[in-house]
């Protein structure tokens, strides 16, 4: 059963089309980037998966559920793009009620606080206010609370936002610790390196169209990056939108 | 359309400390302190003036008693209403909201939970100004004590179906027309409740209102009626216990419907 599933998923708001016919899977335990300009469908994907919005046609399972369903959600962790914190709250207070909500009870929930603060390097501001944090701080706090009980699945959007070039090459040791338990992460980015470091498998959206997916390796042609072969793909038709623009 | 207890208690702490914060509550306190201090003055006479309808005169004390606790009863409604109006709403400006429902949280629990906080504050504040009304009115005044019990409990009643309906009409309207819509839809409500309750008939909306709509001031009125004497033939306690409790479990359900099915970016801020 794989961990993620989209079939031909069409999310429309109103007569813009957000995704169209997207068909993605990831692997219980693997790991897939999901690459593409601004506005190509990402941040919508990731939503659809959790069932922040609902698909205009097409279906969508999380560890074999509707995402609906609540319980399609329990061992799912997920840092959004634009993390927004409750700024009255201290930082363990946040993470004690996500590990709550998640599922943790008691003495569990304790150590898992502790366990993932120690991790994402914030133990020392477990008493602070998350108002008064930094964005890299926050971004911390935002992937210690994704990381919370071990999930089986993580979903990452623009993961390293905010975070100092330190930070960032913390967040790929906070991922591949995820992938040594088992967890099946899934990253979306428009930071390719960052993609090609962490991922087996991308999938690059274009004008909310998966325009190729598989193995980097797949997708890469020879004497190319990552990056080439995303110009290849996505370059190539935004250059020509240009040149009809102008 | 789970609701796990655990999750409702932990999300439901949050949103009561939410609620307690907002800038709306310190001036209820005071507005609410200054209400009471007009009902101690309005109660320290005892005159009597007009009669019952019996042909009994009333005293000052019953007639300033079932306008008072009307009026407050009404007042608490609103708040109730009013805290409601953004209090769901608030927490996809904070993006607070994405982040819970990524959890194994069904959106009932989440949107009952944001009831749940507003419902304690707008209860704190309705008991402290009905256990006030009652100070004044009961032992300073004489008036027995039941129906004032049966009136408050009513005003709790409402307050759950006002602030469920202001929270779902919060879905979808900007904060300012759901504060206008609570405040009018109250405010109608009441004068049509109080008009009925004084013999006269409407048609159409009106009617419709005043009839099969949530009975805010009626339910107050009917609750009173031993201290004013006054109950017209249309308005009986059991059709009122029965539409209060219809619009608090209608309201309720309705809310936790309407979230459900709600498309979540529509509530986030451009």
């Amino acid at each position: 059963m794989p961990a993620i599933e989209l079939a031909a998923v069409t999310k429309l708001y109103g007569k813009r089309t957000a995704l169209d016919r997207v068909s993605l899977s990831l692997p219980d335990g693997g790991s897939l980037g999901l690459l593409g300009p601004n506005g190509a469908g990402k941040t919508t994907a990731l939503r659809a998966i959790l069932g922040l919005v609902h698909p205009s046609s097409g279906s969508v399972r999380l560890q074999g559920w509707d995402p609906l369903d609540a319980e399609a959600r329990r061992g799912v962790g997920y840092l959004p793009e634009r993390l927004m914190l409750p700024g009255h709250m201290s930082v363990r207070g946040f993470l004690a009620l996500h590990g709550g909500l998640a599922g943790l009870r008691a003495t569990k929930l304790a150590e898992e606080v502790e366990k993932v603060s120690v991790l994402t390097g914030i133990a020392n501001r477990l008493d602070d206010r998350l108002g008064e944090l930094s964005k890299g701080l926050a971004q911390r706090v935002g992937f210690a609370q994704a990381l919370l009980g071990e999930p089986r699945v993580l979903l990452l959007d623009e993961p390293s936002t905010g975070l100092d070039p330190i930070g960032m090459r913390d967040a790929r040791d906070w991922i591949a610790a995820a992938r040594a338990w088992g967890c099946a992460v899934l990253i979306s980015s428009h930071l390719l390196s960052e993609v090609g470091r962490l991922c087996d498998r991308v999938a690059i959206l274009h004008d909310s169209r998966v325009v190729a997916e598989g193995a980097i390796e797949t997708i890469v042609q020879e004497g190319e990056e990552l990056e080439d072969a995303f110009i290849r793909l996505v370059g190539a038709q935004g250059q020509n939108r240009g040149a009809r623009a102008d | 359309m789970r609701i796990e207890p655990d999750q409702l208690r932990l999300l439901t702490v949050e949103a009561v400390r939410d609620a307690s914060r907002r800038r709306i509550v310190p001036a209820v306190l005071v507005i609410s302190t200054l209400s009471l201090l007009m009902m101690d003055s309005c109660t320290s006479c005892s005159q009597s003036g007009g009669v019952d309808a019996s042909g009994q005169p009333l005293s000052v004390i019953n007639l300033t008693g079932v306008l008072s606790f009307s009026l407050l009863g009404l007042w608490s409604i609103a708040l109730a209403g009013l805290l409601a109006a953004d209090h769901l709403r608030s927490i996809f400006d904070d993006g607070s909201a994405l982040l819970v429902l990524s959890r194994p949280v069904s959106r009932p629990t989440l949107a009952l939970a944001r009831l749940g906080g507003v419902l304690a504050v707008a209860f704190a504040g309705a008991l402290m100004l009905c256990i006030g009304a009652m100070f004044f009115l009961v032992v300073r005044g004489g008036l027995p004590l039941s129906p004032a019990l049966t009136a408050t409990l009513s005003i709790l009643v409402s307050s759950v179906a006002v602030a469920a309906l202001a929270m779902t009409a919060s879905l979808f309207l900007p904060r300012i027309v759901t504060v206008l819509l609570v405040l009018g839809g109250v405010g109608l409500i009441g004068v049509l409740n109080i008009g009925s309750a004084s013999g006269s008939t409407f048609s159409g909306l009106y009617f419709v209102l005043d009839r099969f709509g949530p009975p805010l001031l009626s339910s107050i009125v009917v609750a009173l009626s031993p201290w004013s004497g006054q109950l017209t033939s249309t308005v009986t306690p059991g059709d009122v216990a029965a539409r209060s409790i219809l619009w608090l479990i209608g309201s309720v359900a309705l809310l936790a419907v309407v979230f459900d099915q709600r498309e979540l970016t529509k509530l986030e801020p451009r």
